[in-house]
């Protein structure tokens, strides 16, 4: 029996929708998007586009619509290795996304089309490389409209981004919660002074915040001629131009250092690069997920044998540092996300469907918990049996570091709090952890106190 | 202010045919923004294709008289 799944989060747009049959993602394309489809394949558009990599590539196929009426083509896109949002990336991804998003803008309105939205959701990563997965977010111009994307662009690009550079890097945070886009009159509060000297943001965040407020009680009259072809450029390259010139620089965050300041020799770190390059030429996974990844040290181990993988961490500029690597490296394969592991994304939006929590994301192949169970354990006094429960939902198999407690990072946990951890000891370690998973195999690194485990999980992970 | 939006707004309405709502007074703004954007960047082009004349005719009297 062949079940239609509609894909969560793909029911605004009347054009058309996301189903999953037989595990296999289409999408279909409604008659009332037929104009705008023949006109993006037919114009060259959509060859440029998927010559650049700023388009997810799809085929045409011939299976049986999700509502046969309703349809007119049914299109087969390129599957994504792993769907992040905003909320989850970094500076220099935000960024990215935006820039890509303007590019594919310009390159559009080059062929007689336009992006009728700009969400922030449209665009995914591959590896480091961002883009657009909505194949009808385009529209075939008409002179004179306005751009129907141009506030949420506004809220969900460039308010971020400015916040990010010239307030703090958490406030992107704030796209979770808003997933329509920062509220402008917010971001104009919450924006220093200093920012309304920058003509871009002063235009497109403050006076767009107070003139959206001050006009929107008028309604609107009925007739077109309102943005001419050039004006519409104008914005585009206004916006353009203000995104360039936002900058954040990671100056002094909490462990960009991580790597310089372990208690590990140079040989010590070297044999568990090693040991966790073997694990993982051994079990050839097919996608890898690094929990508490820092800058991607032991990402890159996986990413560097072309297997997709993410990596997670704390730190938003850890994951700021490994992302531009990545980007330096031309990384088809490795995409980092500021990730806080004891708070992991929720799903959200509409019915709680619109977007997938971590876990809903998952399973990996394998997971990478390397130097993490004592900020878990310890940092977020989780027990063991819930990092183990929590880590089994994630992945199959697992490489995990033990830290015992005479280590000096866990000392310097303890120097400012009462031990409240008796449990927290090898054995312990071991006992919770077989409830859910198999111990493989357990190496001593030289120098060092810390054990690596390569655990399976005992329950089948895959659907 | 509100009164150059509003004097602005009389002389060029428009209507959107979207299935994303783009905020009314963002749709107004947008506008008003079109209009003072669209002049500057105007502007900037023009002066842009006369630098790139004025590049053209001096790198090509710079080619003749370099050519042996």
């Amino acid at each position: 029996m062949t079940l239609n799944q509609p894909v969560a989060g793909s029911f605004r747009d009347p054009s058309g929708f996301l189903f999953v049959r037989d595990k296999t993602l289409y999408r279909q394309i409604g008659r009332v998007y037929q104009p705008h489809y023949d006109h993006l394949m037919g114009s060259g558009l959509y060859r440029r586009l998927v010559e650049e990599e700023l388009l997810i590539p799809h085929e045409e196929v011939k299976v049986p619509a999700a509502e046969g009426e309703a349809a007119y083509k049914i299109i087969q896109p390129r599957p994504l290795s792993f769907v992040s949002y905003s909320y989850e990336w970094c500076f220099s991804e935000l960024k990215a996304a935006a820039l890509t998003t303007l590019r594919i803008m310009k390159t559009a309105l080059g062929f007689g089309m336009i992006l009728k939205d700009a969400a922030t959701s449209n665009i995914q990563f591959r590896g480091t490389e961002p883009l657009l997965i909505d194949t009808l977010s385009f529209e075939i111009y008409r002179e004179g409209v306005p751009w129907a994307g141009y506030r949420q662009f506004c809220g969900q690009f460039l308010a971020p981004l400015a916040l990010m550079a010239l307030k703090d890097v958490r406030l992107s945070r704030l796209t979770g919660v808003h997933p329509d886009g920062i509220p402008l009159d917010m971001a104009s509060k919450l924006l220093p002074l200093r920012s309304r000297l920058r003509p871009g943001i002063l235009l497109n965040i403050h006076l767009h915040a107070k003139g959206a407020g001050l006009l929107g009680r008028r309604m609107p009259k009925v007739k077109t001629g309102a943005v001419s072809r050039i004006s519409l450029e104008g914005i585009i390259d206004n916006l353009e131009g203000t995104i360039r010139g936002l900058h954040w620089a990671s100056k002094k965050t909490e462990w960009v250092d991580y790597y310089a300041d372990t208690n590990y020799s140079p040989a010590a770190l070297a044999e568990k690069r090693e040991l966790v390059g073997q694990y993982i030429r051994d079990l050839a996974p097919e996608s890898v997920w690094d929990l508490g990844a820092n800058t991607g040290l032991f990402s890159r181990l996986a990413s560097g044998r072309g297997i997709p993988t993410v990596s997670f961490d704390l730190d938003p500029g850890a994951t700021e540092v490994s992302y531009l690597q990545g980007v330096k490296e031309h990384d088809h394969f490795l995409l980092p996300l500021w990730m806080d592991l004891a708070n992991p994304s929720p799903a959200a939006g509409w019915e709680h469907n619109e977007r997938n929590s971590l876990a809903e994301r998952g399973p990996a192949d394998l997971i990478l918990a390397l130097a993490l169970i004592h900020h878990l354990a310890i940092g977020n006094n989780l027990p063991f049996k819930k990092i183990a429960s929590f880590l089994a939902k994630l992945g199959g198999h697992l490489i995990i570091e033990f830290v015992p407690k005479e280590d000096s990072q866990v000392q310097r946990m303890l120097a400012v709090r009462d031990d409240i951890f008796p449990g927290y000891n090898q054995g312990q370690f071991e006992e919770d952890f077989k409830t859910v998973f198999r111990i493989d195999r357990i190496a001593k690194l030289t120098d060092s106190r810390r054990l690596i485990y390569l655990m399976s999980n005992r329950r089948s992970y895959t659907e | 202010m509100p009164i150059l939006m509003i004097a602005v707004l009389l002389l060029f309405p428009a209507n959107l045919y979207a299935y994303l709502d783009p905020g009314t007074g963002s749709y107004f703004f947008q506008i008003l923004l079109a209009a003072l954007v669209g002049v500057l960047y105007g502007f900037r082009r023009y002066l842009g294709k006369i630098r790139s004349y004025l590049n053209n005719l001096l790198g090509r009297k710079k080619g003749k008289f370099h050519d042996p």
